[in-house]
């Protein structure tokens, strides 16, 4: 009888300790690499205000519709775009917000290469040639004789792509309004203006 | 055991013996399941070296497969220089941490015999004068620059980050973008961009 009842004690330990092991295994396991990757427009429960998913959709949308515009759509010839910077209106100074306009000319650059030639912008350009060509401004003489960089080869913009981010916070969430605008050189029309909106919840 | 319990009685030995066994599973659960999270390495939201293999494999594939870099390179090799990473990111690179990503382009697409006929990369200016000013040879120096071939192109990059940070979370979108310049005319005839996202929650002994 003795023996009976610690051979059930001992089964029942045996079965209990698996169990245990089993549970502590299972906690252990370690989420998978990927498992810290979320997708680039996947919502995550602690991201505020403007989200990657915003800036992807965004960027996606509206190169697209610039694309569309008769002024690239319609023209022969390549045009020549500048990107210049986004005008931070909205209530955080932080965001760093060069990455939609920078997102945008890099889907530009890799769909559109037949209708769109983005030049970087003058004082980049200036700062390249003197850093890797001995600068623009150096001795004229001794470039023309070495077959150096002549004055004045940079391609000359037609358009700027530009945007003005803005929002308006209220206690439980906020509202924003992102533009982005082609402005022809020439004449300073704004030829192309798109927007995209959302409003965000505020998380405390 | 069985004669350890059939020695002492066994209404307490089991349980005795149950309990050991909890809390040493338990330690031993503790100091598992710890580790990763006490290991910031594990589960930061930063660039790696696998973003790193990703991207810039994705960047010479696609420069190497480029139909308008190959109209250029039909009348002969494209001479680039490196610049530095310009790095908008939150996460602190340093230097030399952030010529990795451009030298490891370097690298790939200098990496076949027929690659070397269509890209031929140079030092940058500066580096360059550097290593000619300390290792001139009497007459065969002849200044800075004297010598140097001259760079058409250069292959830039710019990182970017969209960074979420909370006492319980974080996570940052980061936008790595590679692009080719012609130094004369400032155009951008080749850009590729790289993209992702890491989130991660502090864990219970974070």
């Amino acid at each position: 009888m003795p023996y009976n009842v610690c051979k059930s004690h001992y089964g029942n330990m045996c079965c209990g300790a698996a169990l245990v092991a089993c549970l502590l295994l299972t906690g252990c396991a370690q989420p998978g690499y990927n498992a810290y990757r979320p997708g680039v427009s996947s919502f995550q429960p602690g991201d505020q205000g403007l989200q990657s998913r915003d800036l992807v959709d965004m960027t996606n949308r509206l190169a697209a519709d610039l694309l569309k515009i008769p002024e690239i759509a319609q023209n022969p010839n390549k045009v020549i775009i500048v990107m210049t910077g986004i005008d931070n209106k909205t209530s955080q100074p932080w965001q760093n917000d060069q990455i939609y306009l920078a997102r945008m000319r890099a889907l530009l650059n890799q769909y559109a290469r037949d209708r769109i030639a983005f030049v970087i912008q003058p004082q980049q350009l200036q700062q390249l040639q003197q850093q890797e060509l001995g600068g623009a401004g150096g001795d004229a003489f001794e470039q023309s004789s070495r077959g150096q960089v002549p004055q004045n080869t940079r391609m000359i913009p037609q358009y700027a792509l530009k945007g003005v981010f803005y929002d308006l916070p209220n206690s439980a969430t906020t509202y924003y309004l992102c533009t982005f605008q082609l402005v022809n050189l020439q004449t300073g029309e704004v030829v192309w203006e798109g927007h995209y909106e959302t409003r965000t919840l505020n998380l405390y | 055991m069985l004669s350890l319990c059939e020695a002492r009685g066994l209404e307490g030995c089991g349980i005795r013996v149950l309990s050991l066994l909890a809390v040493g599973m338990f330690l031993l659960g503790l100091a598992g399941c710890g580790g990763p999270a006490l290991n910031p390495d594990m589960q930061n939201t930063f660039l790696d070296s696998h973003d790193l293999v990703v991207m810039t494999d994705k960047m010479a594939a696609a420069i190497a497969a480029d139909p308008v870099i190959a109209q250029i390179t039909e009348h002969g090799p494209m001479t680039i220089v490196l610049t530095a990473l310009k790095n908008k990111t939150d996460q602190i690179i340093p230097r030399h941490e952030g010529d990795i990503f451009l030298h490891r382009v370097r690298a790939l697409l200098t990496a076949h015999e027929s690659l070397r006929r269509e890209f031929v990369f140079v030092l940058n200016k500066a580096t360059y004068e550097r290593l000619a000013a300390r290792e001139q040879t009497g007459s065969e120096y002849l200044g800075p620059n004297a010598n140097r071939r001259q760079p058409g192109y250069a292959l830039q990059a710019t990182f970017y980050s969209d960074n979420k940070v909370s006492p319980e979370y974080r996570s940052a979108y980061y936008l790595c973008t590679f692009f080719l310049t012609d130094i004369h005319t400032g155009q951008i005839i080749w850009e590729g961009s790289y993209e992702t996202k890491k989130a991660v929650h502090s864990g219970f002994l974070d």
